[in-house]
């Protein structure tokens, strides 16, 4: 296999960061902006966090928005944003913060909205888990004002 | 709406993540995020604190176990204590499950590891090629399995520590 350029080493992800997923998970439960936080399959072995935004922050067009985050313990991670526009969930806007090895972007990339499939290379000043979790959370802060703005 | 942007500037006014939090816990909040030997100016950058206060911190919490420090290098550098998390974390489920639910665990996570290994005819997660497919949907199914399947594995050896600190009633070794 070969990895991309920039990344020669750990070519692959790794198991998932156990302690990071702890550390966000505590920080998004005392996050005003957070309804719900749980952990897949348990606390027990968190593999991917889930967190509810609140709604009330949202316009009624939206049914409910998450979070879902996967940190790996080689700095890799998929943090995937997801608005449901129906109660059924079909009608969906979402985007994707990712860092991980592939063949065709760099290891930092993002998922464009609204449906995360067209994907740019992505550039971020800090890596650390609190500080990608600032960025994420102002982006989102970001789009839910443009949301009231075009109601 | 397609000019939203993935990496805005955190807007410094509003706290995003250590409202409510002293220095200590910020220094400590970061100190989990580092996986590799940083220098304790650059941990400071990131708790928003001055160097020398990260510093009596980081001191601090490598004395708790907590971090690991490499006083050879100057500026000293730390990083988490991965052994010291894993026995929290083993410490916690003895803490908070009995044996039987433990070994329930482990055996739901055995039979996790072979359909693992059957998917993927191999018993070795680090054999499997994972990356070096086009399709990104792809690559992302494939990465999330494989990292599953390591995570399936280190749980198993951390449910076998939790146990033997639950029969050794908290302890390492037998008292």
């Amino acid at each position: 296999m070969s990895p991309p350029e920039d990344e020669s080493a750990s070519p692959a992800t790794g198991p998932p960061d156990r302690q990071t997923l702890q550390l966000l998970e505590r920080q998004l439960a005392s996050d005003s902006r957070i309804a719900e936080t749980e952990f897949d399959p348990d606390s027990y072995e968190p593999r991917l966090l889930h967190a509810t935004l609140d709604a009330e922050r949202y316009p009624d067009s939206i049914a409910i928005a998450r979070l879902d985050i996967r940190w790996f313990t080689t700095d890799d991670f998929s943090i995937h944003y997801i608005e449901n526009h129906d109660a059924a969930g079909t009608d969906t806007w979402e985007c994707r913060w990712d860092r991980h090895p592939n063949t065709h972007n760099a290891r930092l990339h993002f998922h464009r909205p609204p449906d995360a499939e067209k994907i740019t290379d992505l550039s971020l000043s800090s890596l650390h888990p609190l500080d990608v979790y600032s960025t994420v959370l102002t982006a989102i802060e970001q789009r839910i004002e443009t949301l009231w703005s075009t109601q | 709406m397609t000019d939203f942007d993935p990496a805005p500037e955190p807007d410094a006014s509003q706290q995003q993540w250590s409202e409510g939090t002293d220095t200590f816990g910020r220094v400590y909040d970061v100190a989990l995020g580092i996986t590799s030997l940083t220098a304790y100016t650059d941990i400071a950058e990131l708790a928003d604190c001055s160097p020398n206060a990260a510093k009596k911190h980081l001191d601090r919490l490598a004395e708790m176990g907590v971090v690991r420090a490499d006083r050879d290098s100057r500026p000293t550098q730390y990083q988490r204590n991965e052994g010291y998390l894993e026995w929290q974390d083993a410490s916690r489920i003895a803490d908070e499950l009995t044996i039987e639910e433990i070994i329930d665990r482990v055996k739901a996570l055995e039979q996790q590891r072979k359909e693992y290994e059957t998917q993927f005819e191999t018993t070795d997660p680090t054999e499997v090629s994972v990356f070096d497919h086009e399709d990104h949907e792809t690559i992302h199914e494939r990465m999330t399995a494989v990292s599953e399947w390591q995570g399936v594995i280190r749980d198993i050896r951390l449910y076998e520590l939790a146990r033997q600190l639950s029969q050794n009633e908290g302890h390492l070794i037998p008292a």
